[in-house]
């Protein structure tokens, strides 16, 4: 094997991922860096679990608090049904 | 006239054509003109970034060190002589950025298996590609920004010295040594 001739294959130019003059020109226009287009991914799929999670909780809480006003219902049907039946009791008296 | 010098001289002078056109460019992109710039930054970027790539096997920090210094170039543009001058200033400039991040960032990852490979299209031995380059990211820091411009930027000792501001003979040792040990393995 040909080491050096391994290493010009091996060691060959690499282009940047795509976008990436524009994204210099972008930054040269407002003079701040942007992030690169590995790190925008890794955002973006950061956002769309942190939206997922925020969704799921959300979903959450609504069930949450669907039971908690049924729960509450029944409890003023039963508190309503016995405060009745007491009255009947002390009408019958 | 032998034809083989008629052919010397057509290469020569298409070479100064491509110069003076490069030269003309830069001439524009430092008067202020944003697409002789973009046009700058599309004929290097593979340089750039490659010298970054190689040393860092991470495509989001290689790609943040080369807009850093094409950021820098363009501040700098008024200091930029010709094409020739600016390729050397490039290279200089993104082996620097290369080293100091290095010295300010945590030290790169001691697992090479997370280590970001770019096999070129049409390689005669992708495995054994991916097996040199694999052990190249393993090499010190110096040994491999040296091999990277040895071997992608085809340079000899002497500018890869005025590259890096080191002595030839340095150079030649630390070349030594990276190709001792990738022989080793892999003659």
């Amino acid at each position: 094997m040909n080491l050096e001739s391994e290493l010009n294959v091996a060691l060959q130019r690499v282009d940047p991922p795509e976008g990436f003059a524009e994204r210099v020109m972008e930054s040269v226009r407002d003079g701040s860096r942007r992030p690169a287009q590995a790190v925008r991914h890794t955002m973006r799929r950061a956002l769309a679990a942190a939206a997922l999670i925020a969704a799921m909780l959300g979903g959450w809480g609504v069930h949450e608090t669907l039971r908690a006003r049924n729960e509450l219902l029944t409890a003023m049907r039963i508190a309503s049904h016995t405060v009745a039946q007491a009255q009947k009791q002390v009408n019958r008296r | 006239m032998h034809p083989k010098g008629r052919f010397s001289r057509i290469e020569l002078s298409m070479t100064a054509l491509a110069e003076s056109a490069a030269d003309d460019i830069l001439g524009r992109a430092r008067d202020g003109d944003h697409d002789a710039f973009a046009a700058l930054i599309e004929e290097f970027q593979s340089t750039v970034y490659g010298i970054a790539f190689h040393f860092f096997a991470d495509r989001a920090i290689a790609e943040e060190l080369a807009q850093d210094v094409f950021l820098q170039l363009y501040r700098s543009l008024s200091a930029i002589q010709s094409r020739t001058h600016l390729a050397h200033w490039l290279r200089q400039v993104a082996s620097r950025k290369c080293i100091d991040a290095v010295r300010k960032r945590a030290p790169r990852r001691e697992s090479l298996d997370d280590v970001e490979l770019s096999v070129p299209p049409n390689t005669p031995d992708p495995f054994l590609t991916r097996r040199l380059q694999k052990r190249v990211a393993k090499l010190p820091d110096l040994q491999r920004l040296i091999l990277t411009l040895r071997y992608q930027e085809d340079l000899g000792p002497s500018e890869i010295g005025r590259t890096l501001g080191m002595p030839e003979n340095t150079v030649k040792s630390y070349l030594h040594r990276a190709l001792t040990a990738l022989r080793k393995e892999f003659a």
